[in-house]
This record gives structure tokens, C-alpha cells and sequence, in this order.
């Protein structure tokens, strides 16, 4: 179990060693407060309450929707086919581990890395609310919370694929022109066959909204956490399958 | 003798023809193998065949008993390589690098890692970013990595390349002194062959992805033959040509 531990630790300590990802992180906390301080000086004009009980949740669809799977795919770009491309994964497969161990960690560092994000953008769009002074209650806040950890699934399943995807790159722009397309017509393909989004974990990311309704059955939302896990499981083992082949 | 690198009709062909065939080759403790062979020769395939790089089409590689596409991360437990070229995390600085091999292996104390900077020359730089380094101070870096957790088998590819005098110097010290204090055995491909014959009990001439020649020094050549003369021969031979050296 050590070597595990150490090569995910490894994988994280390299992610936050690279300048962007501090970035990532800066920008993720600063972005829901500068929202909130431009909504606050259009309040007049808008004539409604800027950062009002939903701002957590209308700031988790925005970036579930874009602001995430951008991070996702900029950490997996890093995380294999940069790799490949600078030839720096023969370091971690010159080290006492397989590379079950070694794809694992690397998914673990991504996980992390977005439920990290997920906790900033909590805690961001919390004190925004708490300043703002529209807290309503602690019962919505244990509802943010479910929102969150919902989302928190669905980008899993995003991460799952965008993993899988990269397996098939060794250049960094190859794979995120190709993420990036795909990513684009999977959220518009619904328009085009309507039960498309049903099958698709990459239309998925607005799933948390289901949570905060209480007309939605809980079937469903087993059904929907069922689907996004075998998705997620899916993917990564579609992608370790490709990994594990690589030679470098 | 207890084997610690065992290959048996090892094979692995590329697209385009080239690669390695049917090579038999077994390393004693305490063995310093060089590895000869001219550019192309498959060298650094068989290097990354027996470390689990790439995927051998044939045969059996067995690191320490330990058989190869089952258990490379037992057998590399006990291995420090470094292959091909020193390519590193060019925003990490050399400690953390080091501290990042490190984390592998928990018997390395932190006083390991200073000390190893310390030796091969890089511990004035140990908080600069890999990215300055020059080839030189990147390949000394990888060598300290390769030696960090005490191996008991070290792989080296060029280990030479772009070292400095002292470097090279260094460099020699530090596989003898390994050598005959705690009988880790090495492999090494170069083309420094004059280093070579001073640091190795055997060598091997690999030729067009086949080993065309290996044994103990002292058996190899003849009564003041050198290293190159033999080697240069054994090309000779096996190119058909007339011997003029």
C-alpha cells in the first residue's frame, strides 16, 4: 500500500508544483467573488438581489459546465500525453510500482484536484452568501452540500472520459482540440436526439440541480449515481487497458 | 552465485524490422557488465526490455528471480536505472526531484539526498529548477537518482553523456567504490569504451539486435589486446570484412 500512497502523493506534489494549477486554484476562489461584486454594482439596474440563496449553486452550474472540464482537461493533457510527449512517464514506470498503481494514483491526483475545487468554490460562494447577508439557513446549506458532492460525481465521470481520451494522444494539442470538439458536440448532440443525454456522462454536469428538487423521485437519483459510477468505473478501465500497453 | 538479471531468447521486434533477437544473457552480483554496440544496435531496446519500458514480443526477462511482465515492480524494487536520456520534471528542483524518487523507497534518509548532491557536484544548485540545468548537470542529476535508495543492481544507458572530466572521474569512483563495498552489480551501455575496460569484469557486443559476442574480460582478449582493438575485431567479423586493425 506504501508504494501506492507514495506515487499518489508523488502525482499530487507534481501537480502542485506547476505554476497553472496554483493559478487554477487562485482563479477558482477569486472568480465567484468577483462575480459577486459585479453582480452587487448592477443590483440597481437588475432590480433583484445579486448574490441571493441560489449564488452557490448558480456559481457550481457555471463552472460544472465550463470552468471544470476545462481544469480536467488541462490536468489529464499534464498528466498522460504531456507525459509521453516529454518523455517523463519512464520515470514513474522506473519506479517499484505497476502501473495499475501508477494510472490509479494519476486518477486519484485528478479526483483530488476537482473535489478541491469543488471545496473552494463551496467555501467561496458560503462567505459570499454570509457577507451578502441572504444565509438563509442551515438546511440550505446542508442542500449546497448535496448539490456539491453530486457534482461532484458527475465530474468524475467527466474526468473518467477526458482519461480514456488521452490515452489515445501523445501530443498535448492533439488531445485537447479533440477534448475540447468532443466535449462541444456531446452537449450539443441532445439538441439534435433528445435521448442522447440520457446515455452520455458528459451531460451529466448540470445533474446537481436534480438534488436541490424535492419532486424528483429517489429512484431517479440512485438511477443517475449508478449510471455516472459505472461510467467512471468504465472509462478509467477502458483507459488503464490503453495505459498499460503504452510503451515509451 | 545469486542471478540478478536473467534473460532467456529475449526478443522484441519494431515495425520497422529493427530491435532485439533471441538474447541470452544472465548478471551475477557483483557483476559491472558493458554493454557494446554501434548507434542503432539495440542497446537501449534491450535496456528498456528488461525494465519493462516496452513489451518484449519474446522470451523471459527475470530481475532477482522475480519474472518480468508479472512482477516488474518486485524486481525493480532493487534496481536504479536510467535510460535513454535524462529527461526530468523541469519545474521541480534537484532536491525535490530526489525527494521524489525518494519517496519509493523509506529506508532513504533526508541526509541521503544532501549527501548524494553533495558527491556528484550539484549541491550548490539544489534548490534551482531542473530547467536551468545544463546536459551535464541533468545526467549527474539522474545518476544520483539511479544510486539514491543503495540498488542492488544499477542499469546505466550513456551514463558518460555530457559529463565533464571530473564528472566522468566521479563517475567511475562511484561504481567502483559501490562495486567492491557492497558488490551492486552493473550494467552499463556505452560508447566510452577505454572507461569501459577500466570499470568492467564483462562485457557483451550487440550487433543488428543480436549479441554477438559476451564473457569475462580477461578471457575475451588476448595478451595485450585492449578493449577497442577486440572490439573493433569482433565488428570485423561479423560484418564479414577484412581485419585491419
Amino acid at each position: 500500500m506504501y508504494k501506492w500512497t507514495a506515487s499518489y502523493f508523488n502525482e499530487l506534489t507534481l501537480l502542485f508544483y506547476r505554476r497553472k494549477v496554483i493559478l487554477i486554484a487562485l482563479f477558482s476562489a477569486a472568480l465567484p467573488v468577483l462575480i459577486a461584486f459585479a453582480l452587487k454594482g448592477l443590483e440597481p439596474l437588475l432590480a433583484l438581489l445579486a448574490v441571493g440563496p441560489s449564488f452557490p449553486i448558480e456559481m457550481l452550474s457555471l463552472y460544472t459546465g465550463l470552468w471544470i472540464p476545462l481544469v480536467i482537461m488541462t490536468l489529464t493533457a499534464d498528466l498522460f500525453p504531456h507525459e509521453v510527449a516529454s518523455r517523463t512517464l519512464k520515470l514513474a514506470f522506473l519506479r517499484p510500482v505497476t502501473r495499475l498503481q501508477v494510472f490509479l494514483s494519476r486518477a486519484a491526483a485528478l479526483a483530488t484536484s476537482v473535489g478541491g475545487i469543488l471545496v473552494i468554490l463551496f467555501i467561496t460562494t458560503f462567505l459570499c452568501t454570509l457577507f451578502a447577508g441572504t444565509l438563509t439557513g442551515f438546511g440550505e446549506v446542508l442542500s449546497n452540500l448535496k448539490a456539491y458532492a453530486a457534482a461532484f460525481i458527475a465530474m468524475l465521470a467527466v474526468s473518467a472520459v477526458f482519461v480514456f481520451i488521452a490515452q489515445f494522444f501523445k501530443s498535448v494539442s492533439g488531445f485537447v482540440i479533440t477534448a475540447l470538439v468532443l466535449y462541444a458536440g456531446f452537449k450539443v448532440a441532445p439538441f439534435l436526439l433528445s435521448s442522447f443525454s440520457a446515455f452520455s456522462p458528459l451531460n451529466y454536469t448540470d445533474w446537481h440541480m436534480l438534488w436541490l428538487s424535492s419532486y424528483v423521485r429517489a429512484g431517479t437519483l440512485i438511477t443517475g449515481t449508478l449510471f455516472l459510477l459505472a461510467s467512471s468505473v468504465l472509462f478509467f478501465s477502458l483507459g488503464y487497458y490503453k495505459f498499460d500497453r503504452t510503451q515509451v | 552465485m545469486e542471478s540478478v538479471l536473467k534473460t532467456v531468447n529475449l526478443g522484441k521486434r519494431y515495425g520497422n524490422d529493427r530491435g532485439i533477437h533471441e538474447i541470452d544473457l544472465e548478471l551475477h552480483a557483483g557483476d559491472v557488465y558493458g554493454l557494446l554496440g554501434p548507434n542503432g544496435a539495440g542497446k537501449t531496446t534491450f535496456l528498456k526490455a528488461v525494465t519493462g519500458l516496452i513489451r518484449y514480443d519474446q522470451g523471459s526477462v527475470s530481475l532477482f528471480g522475480e519474472e518480468g511482465v508479472v512482477s516488474f515492480d518486485k524486481g525493480l524494487e532493487q534496481v536504479g536505472c536510467m535510460i535513454e536520456s535524462a529527461d526530468f520534471y523541469e519545474f521541480l528542483t534537484a532536491k525535490q526531484y530526489l525527494q521524489s524518487v525518494a519517496r519509493f523507497h523509506p529506508q532513504v534518509k533526508a541526509q541521503r539526498i544532501d549527501d548524494l548532491l553533495e558527491y556528484v557536484g550539484l549541491a550548490y544548485v539544489r534548490n534551482d529548477k531542473i530547467k536551468g540545468f545544463s546536459t551535464g548537470m541533468k545526467q549527474k542529476l539522474a545518476l544520483a537518482a539511479a544510486v539514491l535508495p543503495e540498488p542492488r543492481f544499477v542499469i546505466l544507458d550513456e551514463p558518460t553523456n555530457g559529463l565533464d572530466i571530473e564528472g566522468i572521474v566521479m563517475f567511475r569512483k562511484l561504481i567502483q567504490s559501490m562495486n567492491e563495498e557492497k558488490k551492486t552489480t552493473f550494467l552499463i551501455s556505452s560508447h566510452m569504451i577505454h572507461e569501459l575496460e577500466q570499470l568492467c569484469n564483462r562485457v557483451g557486443i550487440v550487433v543488428q539486435g543480436r549479441l554477438i559476442k559476451e564473457g569475462y574480460v580477461t578471457d575475451l582478449l588476448a595478451h595485450n589486446q585492449s578493449l577497442e582493438a577486440f572490439y573493433i575485431e569482433q565488428l570485423h567479423q561479423h560484418k564479414g570484412e577484412v581485419q585491419y586493425v
